[in-house]
């Protein structure tokens, strides 16, 4: 019995990655960033998506991955992801495919480190002979490294 | 109730679509409520407070019933059980009363929510309504002494009413019971300060006939027509009525006409209607229906009568036309004393039958009309224009001759009534307002409700629109610049220019629409302070000003909880106890004055109390001791005031239920802050403390000035901007390691935005822009390298996840499609002040 899951995938450097298809919204070419003073340093900044202001996630600089010689050219993306209502991009080198995976293909992320934080990790597919980091995204915008303290809440007493 | 039962085990299809409605009118209901509650605990003698609140719980019953709310039906209906021996004078106006009605109000808020959740309701507080019932009850029993609040007219006897029925009126009983209607006698109370009130009268009688038949009315209109013109007043009269509706519903009619203290209704049961009538009803159905033959009988009469008088008519206005003074004067007094009754009066003349009296009147006020309103004295008779109005309901009648024809005539003068102010306005005067008011009461209409998901769209279609139109003027400055003599080029722009003062009024208007008086906020601190003094046994006074001062909803919804825990220090911390107050010379009960009002571009929210002020030596040892300023620093009474904002400040020795865990000013500070407001405290000891919250007057479009720094835009909001300059390198100093500048005489430090933003910071320039930005009194400049013009801009939140970086507030889009970021003024300047 096996469970079919659509994924998108793209690459990073050398890596493929795979995200749900349902998380993503759409894929836009990249528009000219706006910079963000003072912002973590893994967002790159913040573009206009139809009149709604959304930040972009640089996903080498969240990964660790070195910045690869910011080899910018027409195949680079922004994947715009909604995640409880919370829309956010994440920029990537290039989009790859959609692709059907099997449940069962899904191994979970090594533990020997693969440069990447395994937080940010759901599991590791197999498609062929590629291999396939199948993302978990509500720690690639925030929480995740924990940079971001759980807000006061306003108690009023 | 005859209400409970019928509709709440009925599954209704459109529940879903009334419920929305239900809530919003019962949660706006609720509140009303809860104030006016307040406001009796203050004011118990006040008959009108009780029946307003007697009138809020029962439409809440009525409605909740309706949507077969059960659960809430059986509190507000034990509420208004309560609230009913209030207003009998049986039950004083005690503690007690007002803790359980506040708790009835919280308890029905709860079970609102519930609703509104989609959950089922559950009782909140099961034994609330005993408790209720105990109280509406016990104090009776105890037989405690209680002064009458009010004249006791309703423990008079009211069915001893003695209605006169004339033939039509009993036969319309008859038919109506037997039509299953119910017959009510519903009594009203009018207000001892009322104006007119026989025209009240009418009006609650002709709201009634929208309801049911009106089948007799005590005093009748002889009577009512004698008082006035005697100048008598009525207090009270009683009405007869025949009708299908609730009992709910005939009472809130009755309430929406003005001026309306109260009213009974009683059903008669089946025996007392056969005494009215006189005759058995079983029996009467039994016998021929003697209607058809009554009553054209009777409208025949009306006919006869009118065309006898409406000959007369147009010499009258004749007459009045040549000889103004004597004809005009009578008729326009006739006029002026009906008070708008006249056309009232033939409606119920056609039913009634009392032809003789009415078709008199009816005559008089035509001619009234006729003489005052128009040159064209015939012009009544072909009934065009509002000195017609009255008179052609009488042709009408006229002509047309048969009974159910008289009834349209006069209805046609009816509402010929509301015309008559421009003809007789100026020497009738009472005439006309007071016909004009009768129609205005029936259909009025001043507000709607919008959902504000759909307003926040209007809302935010205007702001892209503000942003294309500013791409718009882009391009065609473009234009000019590359065809400097090109027609077209300059009609473009004017039509620019053109569009966009459109644009100003459309933004303004839609901005309107998110606007709320501050009071909705305001309203709920004086349940608070009251709660907070029974716990405590403190005496304070609360003071609400300004609360009609308008602010952006977003705003409003979100200054609650921080000025919920100003207040609260207030209570807590400011307003010392009776006894302190007392030994210190002041009066006994503290005060606290919450304010709002305008200030330019602002809304500022004065919180001031005069207790004890805030012990200034106490914050700067605290502070010290936990670090947050150094041993030797040199403060001044202000800043060590302002140190109570900084996080984890408590100077409270003991933490109370109320306040005092030191999370909290802080997070007052942050929650103003991100709204663009700031917040300021002066304090004196002894004579109390002063909060000056200082909030912008919208949150979504602004104007705001664009600067280059570092090739990347940035919009300062104008608001905040007091000035620009061009400073030359020469004049910049440094001052222990702040760069200033002089400013007519004054220091004005300087924040250069590239250290800040961490840009590169390319060799000094010759000359700096220096954008002088200010809250209320204190300044700083900021160093750009361009200003790039102003705009209007439309504010987006960066989202959540950039939500609260240090001296961004947000971001907009400009007219090329790209993102820039917007200053936050107020962060920025506690970064360089808090050197």
């Amino acid at each position: 019995m096996a469970e079919e899951q659509q994924l998108v995938t793209f690459k990073l450097g050398t890596e493929e990655f795979g995200i749900e298809i349902m998380k993503v919204q759409e894929i836009i070419r990249v528009p000219p960033i706006t910079r963000v003073p003072q912002a973590p340093s893994h967002i790159e900044g913040v573009i206009n998506l139809r009149g709604n202001v959304i930040s972009v996630v640089n996903l080498r600089r969240r990964f660790g991955l070195p910045d690869g010689g910011q080899e910018e050219d027409d195949v680079n993306r922004i994947v715009v992801l909604k995640e409880n209502k919370h829309e956010f991009g994440i920029r990537v080198d290039a989009v790859h495919e959609v692709l059907q995976l099997q449940n069962m293909d899904l191994e979970p992320p090594p533990s020997v480190s693969v440069g990447i934080d395994a937080s940010y990790i759901r599991g590791i597919g197999k498609v062929d002979d590629r291999l396939l980091i199948f993302l978990k995204l509500d720690n690639v915008m925030g929480g995740g490294a924990g940079e971001r303290t759980s807000e006061c809440e306003f108690t009023g007493r | 109730m005859s209400l409970n039962n019928g509709l709440s085990n009925m599954t209704m299809p459109d529940v879903e679509e009334f419920l929305e409605f239900y809530l919003l009118d019962s949660q706006e209901q609720i509140e009303r409520l809860g104030a006016s509650i307040l406001d009796l605990e203050r004011d118990s003698e006040n008959i009108g407070l009780i029946n307003e609140l007697f009138r809020s719980a029962h439409s809440l019953k009525g409605a909740s019933g309706t949507m077969g709310f059960t659960a809430i039906v059986e509190v507000t209906h034990a509420a208004e059980d309560l609230l009913d021996k209030v207003r009998q004078g049986k039950q004083p106006v005690t503690h007690e009363v007002i803790d359980v009605l506040l708790e009835v109000t919280d308890v029905v808020k709860d079970m609102l929510a519930q609703v509104e959740a989609q959950q089922p309701v559950r009782h909140e507080a099961p034994d609330l309504v005993e408790r209720i019932r105990q109280l509406a009850k016990g104090k009776k029993v105890e037989g405690t002494e209680i002064q009458p609040i009010m004249k006791d007219v309703n423990d008079e006897p009211i069915r001893r009413v003695e209605f006169t029925l004339d033939e039509n009126a009993i036969q319309d009983l008859r038919e109506s019971t037997l039509c299953g209607q119910a017959i009510y006698q519903i009594t009203v109370f009018l207000d001892e300060e009322a104006l007119m009130k026989t025209v009240r009268a009418v009006m609650v009688i002709q709201r009634l006939q929208e309801l049911g038949k009106v089948l007799a009315v005590a005093p009748s209109w002889e009577e009512l027509e004698l008082m006035e013109e005697e100048d008598q007043q009525i207090e009270r009269f009683c009405v007869l009525l025949a009708s299908d509706e609730s009992e709910g519903e005939i009472a809130s009619e009755v309430f929406l006409v003005s001026d309306v203290a109260d009213a009974r209704l009683d059903v008669f049961d089946s025996q007392e209607i056969s005494q009215l009538c006189g005759i058995d009803i079983c029996a009467a159905a039994q016998s021929p229906i003697s209607a058809p033959s009554s009553t054209p009988a009777n409208s025949r009469g009306v006919a006869a009568k009118t065309p006898k008088e409406t000959p007369k008519k147009p010499p009258d206005g004749k007459a009045a036309k040549k000889k103004p003074s004597k004809k005009k004067d009578k008729a326009a007094n006739d006029q002026a004393d009906f008070e708008g009754l006249g056309a009232r009066d033939l409606k119920n003349a056609v039913k009634t039958g009392n032809f003789d009296v009415r078709a008199d009147n009816f005559g008089s006020t035509d001619a009234g009309s006729a003489g005052t309103g128009s040159t064209d004295a015939g012009s009544a008779g072909t009934g065009s224009t509002e000195a017609g109005s009255a008179g052609a309901g009488g042709a009408g009648a006229g002509s047309a001759g048969a009974g159910s024809a008289g009834a349209g005539g006069g209805e046609g003068s009816g509402s010929g009534g509301p015309g008559d102010p421009g003809g007789p306005g100026d020497s009738g005067g009472p005439g006309g307002p007071g016909g004009g008011r009768i129609s205005d009461a029936s259909n009025q209409v001043h507000t709607i409700r919008v959902d504000t998901d759909r307003m926040d769209s209007l809302i935010n279609m205007v702001g892209e629109m503000v942003i294309t139109r500013a791409r718009l003027v882009k391009i065609g400055d473009d234009l000019k610049s590359k065809f400097p003599s090109d027609a077209l080029v300059s009609n473009l722009n004017e039509t620019n220019i053109y569009l966009g003062r459109l644009m100003n009024d459309l933004q303004e208007s839609a901005m309107r629409l998110r606007m709320v008086p501050v009071g909705t906020v305001f309203s709920r601190y004086p349940r608070l302070v009251r709660d907070f003094c029974r716990k405590t046994g403190k005496k304070i006074d609360l003071e609400l000003h300004g609360e009609d001062t308008e602010m952006d909803k977003t705003v409003i919804e979100q200054i609650g909880d921080p000025l919920t825990h100003l207040i609260r220090n207030c209570v807590d911390h400011g307003i010392e106890e009776p006894k302190t107050r007392i030994a210190a010379g002041k009066p006994e009960v503290g005060k606290i004055i919450l304010k709002a009002y305008h200030e330019g571009n602002h809304i500022a929210i004065v919180i001031s109390d005069d207790g004890d002020g805030l012990d200034l030596q106490k914050i700067l040892r605290k502070a010290v001791s936990a670090g947050l300023v150094g041993e030797n620093e040199e403060l001044s009474e202000r800043e060590i005031a302002n140190l109570i904002f900084l996080p984890g400040f408590s100077t409270a020795d003991q933490v109370t239920d109320i306040s005092g865990r030191g999370v909290g000013m802080d997070v007052v500070k942050r929650a103003l802050s991100s709204l663009g407001g700031s917040v300021d405290i002066r304090t004196k000891a002894g004579e109390g403390t002063v909060f000056t919250i200082r909030l912008p007057l919208t949150l979504a479009i602004i104007q705001a000035l664009l600067v280059e720094i570092c090739g990347e835009i940035y919009a300062v909001p104008l608001s905040s901007i007091k000035e620009t300059l061009l400073v030359h390198n020469s004049e910049v100093r440094t001052v222990g390691g702040i760069k200033m500048v002089k400013l007519r005489g004054d220091t004005l430090p300087l924040l250069s935005l590239k250290h800040k933003f961490n840009l590169p910071e390319d060799e000094e320039q010759e000359n700096v822009f220096v954008v002088v930005v200010g809250i209320a009194d204190r300044l700083i400049g900021l160093m750009v390298d361009e200003l790039k013009g102003q705009q209007e801009i439309v504010l987006k939140t960066l989202g959540d996840d950039l939500g609260s970086l240090p001296g961004i507030s947000g971001a907009t889009i400009l007219g090329d499609g790209k993102v820039t970021l917007i200053l936050d003024v107020a962060s920025l300047m506690q970064d360089i002040l808090s050197y």
